[in-house]
């Protein structure tokens, strides 16, 4: 049985919900009225992507469309793109230790990898990272904590290193990710940023 | 409180989709008497982002006036992107905004709050462009819309037109493609929340960065890709140069899943105007999905900045963009234009 809409008069892209609820709903058999030709065109796109195939009829005052098929549409692989970095959450965040929290000084390390890795996925990166005291040997360190400082730096995250901790470390020649700094701009990047976790 | 308005209700058309197609605008004008001055370095009727006027040497003047109806619901976000859009024809010729006229129609919904955070959202644009308001005009409308009339500074020997594509140039593109879909279908509530995030957030974002890296380098052209699409823009820039340009559509930066939408026929009115303005034009190789050429014709709310540099500065310009623009990418290159098609798609 088809099903039958009146998208007359129906402005983009309304024509292109209904059918698809429509077609999310089970129906595989369905004709919906429009009345210009760029709905028509949108509709007969809907049904490629859906496996189905639309044909499209005049009526008076616009075209009656007909979708059929099986139905079953598969998304197509997406290219996907890193978003200009716009910093909406707009989060600092200050790491004045190279591990998460007290206890076992190994586990708090691998916390630290983690939680890194784990700002690299969110859609948002932090406005800043902002390193003291033994929190330097992280971009100066291992390569996987790099990597991910380099993924967040690449989306636009501001990574600043305290130089004089660097030093008092040894760590000077090996750093291998971020700026290196001074407690006054690491000050005012605190002070600009809307919110400061430390972590 | 003025969030609650749900704003692109208001409106039929959105963004940049309510232009006036490129075919439409041309006829419009065409016959209308000009008035030369020597010292008019772009007028209308090269079609480009914004006119330039000399006033000494060192100095020339760059205006450029755009509106539009609301392309969000929230209204703060509205002033801000259709800032950052009248803005972004300053910087596609290679200026600095240094003043602009508010321009706003309200309609009857619009609370005073609401009307409030438009303003204040342009505001806030200007200011991060290190311009100032200085004033404005405001009429009452049915469809809310708002913009801005800019005014900004350019060296005359450093303006960048928008139809001067050399043989050997590299195009680079500043922002993914897919502004007018991923609206629609926000418009259709069929977007998600990430890509509605990601859209707003682009539209909104200054083309500032990509001007301030592109005039360190001897960029060639330029012009910022908005309502006719990317290949109308580039159809610009390659018909200016009697050259063509081809379109690696593989490389072309998408906002993250919009092919998908394209492919279910979420497509803005605009596309086909488009598509009807530049496809003559345009050669298709076999293999590009329509889904994918959709996209290409998709017109852009404040879309980025399309440059054409020659090849051996294009890799350090790419790079530069880079740390400020990661999506930034080299999209084609400008040949010698052989059998009629000004622009080729691969």
């Amino acid at each position: 049985m088809t099903v039958k809409i009146d998208a007359l008069g129906k402005a983009c892209p309304t024509p292109v919900i209904l059918a698809k609820q429509a077609i999310d709903g089970g129906v595989r058999d369905l004709t919906i009225s429009v009345d210009n030709d760029m709905a028509v065109q949108n509709l007969s796109r809907l049904a490629q992507s859906q496996h189905m195939t639309a044909q499209a009829v005049p009526i008076s005052g616009g075209f009656d469309v007909h979708i059929t098929g099986e139905g079953g549409g598969e998304t197509a692989p997406e290219t996907v793109c890193c978003p200009a970095a716009e910093h909406t959450e707009d989060c600092t965040f200050f790491i004045g230790k190279d591990h998460i929290g007290e206890g076992d000084g190994e586990l708090g390390r691998s916390l630290m990898k983690m939680f890194l890795y784990t700002l690299t996925q969110r859609a948002e990166p932090p406005r800043a990272l902002l390193f003291m005291n033994s929190g330097v040997r992280l971009p100066a360190g291992e390569a996987q904590i790099v990597e991910s400082l380099q993924a967040l730096e690449k989306k636009g995250c501001e990574i600043l290193v305290c130089g004089t901790c660097l030093n008092f470390y040894n760590l000077a020649g090996e750093l291998k990710v971020g700026t290196v700094s001074n407690m006054y701009d690491i000050v005012e990047r605190m002070d600009a940023a809307a919110k400061v976790v430390t972590v | 409180m003025a969030s609650e308005i749900r704003l692109t209700r208001l409106a039929e058309c959105a963004g940049c989709g309510a232009k006036v197609g490129a075919g439409v605008l041309a006829q419009l004008l065409e016959g209308l008497p000009t008035h030369t001055d020597p010292r008019l370095l772009v007028g209308y009727d090269k079609s480009d982002d914004a006119s330039v006027y000399q006033i000494s040497e060192e100095l020339a003047l760059c205006q450029t006036v755009d509106f539009f109806p609301p392309i969000v619901d929230d209204p703060f976000q509205f002033g801000q992107i259709a800032a950052a859009n009248a803005l972004s024809d300053v910087y596609a010729m290679g200026g600095e905004p240094k003043l602009a006229l508010n321009l706003l129609c309200v309609s009857p919904e619009m609370d005073d709050a609401a009307v409030r955070a438009v303003l204040r959202g342009g505001y806030d644009k200007v200011y991060e462009a290190g311009a100032i308001i200085t004033g404005g005009h405001s009429i009452r409308d049915r469809e809310p819309k708002y913009g801005l009339a800019v005014t900004g500074f350019v060296h005359p020997a450093k303006v960048l037109r928008n139809d001067r594509a050399r043989v050997g140039d590299v195009l680079i593109l500043t922002k993914p493609l897919g502004v007018g879909v991923a609206v629609t279908a926000a418009k259709a509530g069929l977007a998600d929340e990430a890509l509605v995030r990601q859209v707003t957030a682009q539209m909104a974002f200054l083309n500032k960065a990509a001007r301030d890296v592109m005039v360190r380098f001897p960029v060639g052209s330029c012009t910022d890709v908005t309502g006719f699409g990317f290949l109308g823009h580039a159809l610009e820039m390659a018909r200016g140069g009697e050259a063509a340009v081809v379109v690696e559509s593989a490389k072309i930066p998408l906002l993250p899943g919009v092919l998908a939408l394209a492919e279910m026929g979420l497509l803005p009115e605009g596309m086909y105007r488009n598509r009807r303005f530049a496809e003559g034009h345009t050669h298709v190789a076999d293999g590009v999905s329509l889904a994918m050429q959709d996209l290409l014709y998709d017109p852009q709310t404040s879309g980025g900045l399309l440059m054409a540099v020659s090849e051996k500065d294009a890799p350090a310009l790419l790079r530069a963009l880079r740390d400020e623009l990661p999506c930034a990418e080299a999209v084609g290159y400008v040949v010698e234009k052989r059998d009629g098609a000004y622009l080729m798609v691969t």
